[in-house]
């Protein structure tokens, strides 16, 4: 008897029976299904989480010195060789970069004079990494303008369009005032980011909307007459070791310094908890699912072996006529990877579907790997195989003359 | 139209010798065959007779290797069964033996030509063959146009009929007829009792367990067993057995 005999044989049967084969399939459609929706949900959220901690800094650290310690002033606080031998000695950094921030009022040099107050950040390459932004005119500042410290500004574009309106403000020049410092210097704009906060704006919930404009640190480190920073922001490549990482920053610094002025926070406070709960409740699931699904396996075994003593006889009969154990162990075994297979199959196709629905009523975008799909599929073969083998070695090891003896 | 050969010329299908069958249960042993020797030769329809408990319910299963004796031989067409293994005994029961039952034993799921098509299923012919043969097989019991039917759509000797075809459409050495009219009225007791004695003039071998005796007298031959033992030979078609 080849396959593809066994293969029709066991499909009449589980069709002749059809009730019950739908409630065998029940206990794994469940199980299938709540593990596509709950990864699919769990996916969605984490990703909707992330993307909305990576926005407002979720894996960022700032580490600052304590200006109110003794030991500050009397020794170098922070500066460039202290950042690049910490590049140099510790592993697992993805950005590193001084942060130096001015309140500064900015004024355009031609038409009506309109004068804004605004923050200036200093930037770098490490910088434009940790903190994005997307620039929908002109460049980001070129590496050249970051090593000689030219003086241009990129700015956000709402402020472009209240500085210059409809014109474009590229090449346009702007002074600017340091008001802390009593210093005004003149910057050419080269680019206009999209403001960050923006999409807020737009949606009616901020009005207020702060004005952020970007010069290179070289520049700000002239104006200010220093090179030594008081705050550094560091971002780890793994963001859920990020502690790990900062201690030996600080370890670093520590030790090069031989002072212990210096502390780190994460920008988002327990970021990294969040994520780790996000994860832990995850793996929760998925256990919840895997019980569904060892529930569902052992409803299959149960059904099997009801089908084997229902049928007895007509394993009599098939053994009669020729059939040898192996044939009813593997018509049994087909059977039972057939149901568990196409309860697979319903349950991805329900879970699929749950998952938008339960994503529509509480605004997640489900994510449907096709890693779990694939794991699923292989989970219900498994399934199938496992908890079919014990039923089908009892129907093939039934004595013809017993079984046809039953009624 | 064979009936012209010479019982003696004829090939021996069935060859039991000295065949003892013992049950143990416990310190309880029960001698269900004791020493039964015979030989059944090709174109004989004999009834295996006697009353419950004689042992020709063993004898039959046996016959049918569905089961083995303790001791003493049984050879099937030149094959001694008492050597083979499960898997062995399943195929000589698929290519040598055509089994009808009492209770008809058809899979009520299955149309008429699929259960009579179930024996070739497991002796690997092409499902195209299979259709054509168990078509061919319904025909010689009657019931070509009952093909698609399924056995709860047909009467008891129609069902009886069903799986005659079945036992036919592997060509077997020999047909294991057990009580094939038990559960019939007496209308289709005489139907099937006349579609075996046509089979056994064309050529087939029939070996038929039953208890009644106007059934029996149908036969060529009786065997009488009585606890356990054979106790008599009897010859009904005396013209079949002339030269002995």
């Amino acid at each position: 008897m080849n396959f593809i005999e066994i293969f029709k044989s066991s499909i009449q049967s589980l069709i002749g029976n059809k009730m019950r084969s739908l409630l065998t399939m029940l206990g794994i459609i469940i199980g299938i299904s709540s593990v596509i929706a709950m990864s699919a949900i769990g996916k969605g959220g984490e990703d909707k989480i992330a993307g909305n901690l990576a926005n407002s800094g979720f894996g960022v650290y700032e580490i600052n010195v304590d200006t109110d310690a003794d030991e500050y002033k009397n020794i170098y606080s922070l500066d460039r060789e202290d950042i690049e031998e910490v590049e140099n000695n510790v592993d697992g950094i993805k950005a590193i970069t001084p942060s130096i921030r001015e309140r500064i009022s900015i004024k355009n040099k031609m038409g009506s004079e309109i004068r804004r107050m605004a923050l200036v950040y200093s930037t770098t390459p490490d910088f434009e990494k940790i903190d994005r932004v997307t620039y929908i005119k002109g460049r980001p500042i070129l590496s050249i303008e970051y090593e000689e410290g030219s003086p241009v500004i990129v700015i956000d574009h709402l402020t472009a369009k209240k500085l210059f309106n409809l014109e474009s403000p590229l090449g346009k020049k702007i002074s600017v005032e340091f008001r802390a410092l009593k210093k005004v210097r003149e910057f050419v704009i080269v680019g206009v980011f999209q403001h960050p906060d923006s999409a807020m704006n737009e949606i009616g919930l901020s009005t207020m909307m702060p004005t952020f404009t970007r010069i290179p640190l070289a520049q700000m480190e002239r104006i200010k007459g220093t090179k030594d920073y008081e705050t550094l922001i560091v971002m780890p490549e793994d963001p859920l070791m990020g502690k790990d990482v900062l201690v030996r920053v600080i370890q670093q610094l520590e030790s090069r310094n031989n002072s212990n002025i210096y502390d780190y926070e994460e920008r988002i406070p327990r970021g990294s908890e969040l994520k780790n709960i996000l994860e832990t409740l995850n793996v929760f699931i998925l256990f919840v699912a895997g019980i569904s699904l060892f529930v569902g396996g052992i409803g299959v075994m149960n059904i099997m072996l009801v089908s084997v003593t229902e049928r007895i006889k007509e394993i009599g009969i098939r053994k009669a006529i020729g059939a040898q154990n192996k044939d009813i162990l593997f018509q049994f075994l087909t059977e039972s990877i057939i149901l568990s297979l196409v309860g697979g199959g319903l349950g991805i196709i329900t879970g699929w579907i749950l998952s938008y629905i339960i994503g529509h009523f509480i605004n997640i975008t489900p994510i449907v790997s096709p890693t779990i799909v694939l794991i699923s599929v292989i989970i219900s073969t498994l399934i199938g195989l496992i908890f079919g083998v014990y039923p089908a070695k009892q129907a093939s090891m039934l004595n013809p003359i017993d079984a046809l003896r039953n009624e | 139209m064979n009936d012209l050969i010479n019982y003696r010329d004829r090939e021996t299908v069935i060859e039991i010798t000295k065949l003892d069958k013992i049950y143990r249960t416990g310190d309880l042993t029960l001698k269900a065959l004791d020493d039964v020797s015979y030989t059944i030769k090709n174109g004989e329809f004999v009834a295996i007779m006697g009353h419950s408990g004689s042992g020709k319910s063993t004898m039959m299963n046996i016959l049918g290797c569905l089961d083995t004796p303790t001791s003493g031989t049984y050879k099937l067409d030149g094959i001694d069964t008492s050597n083979l293994n499960n898997n062995q005994l399943a195929e000589v029961r698929n290519k040598k033996i055509g089994f009808v039952f009492q209770s008809f034993n058809l899979l009520p799921k299955l149309k008429s030509w699929e259960n009579v098509a179930l024996p070739l299923v497991y002796s690997g012919v092409h499902a195209k063959i299979r259709k054509e043969r168990a078509l061919e097989a319904l025909k010689s019991v009657g019931l070509e146009n009952r093909a698609n039917h399924k056995p709860n759509e047909l009467s008891g000797g129609q069902r009886q009929r069903v799986a005659i075809a079945r036992a036919l459409v592997v060509k077997p050495e020999i047909i294991m007829a057990d009580e094939p009219t038990g559960n019939l009225d007496s209308a289709s007791e005489a139907e099937i009792i006349e579609i075996f004695k046509k089979l056994n003039h064309e050529g087939a071998t029939i070996v038929m367990v039953t208890h009644e005796d106007n059934v029996g007298a149908n036969c060529k031959r009786i065997i009488r067993f009585h606890d356990g033992k054979l106790i008599k030979n009897e010859v009904i078609d005396h013209e079949f057995y002339r030269d002995i």
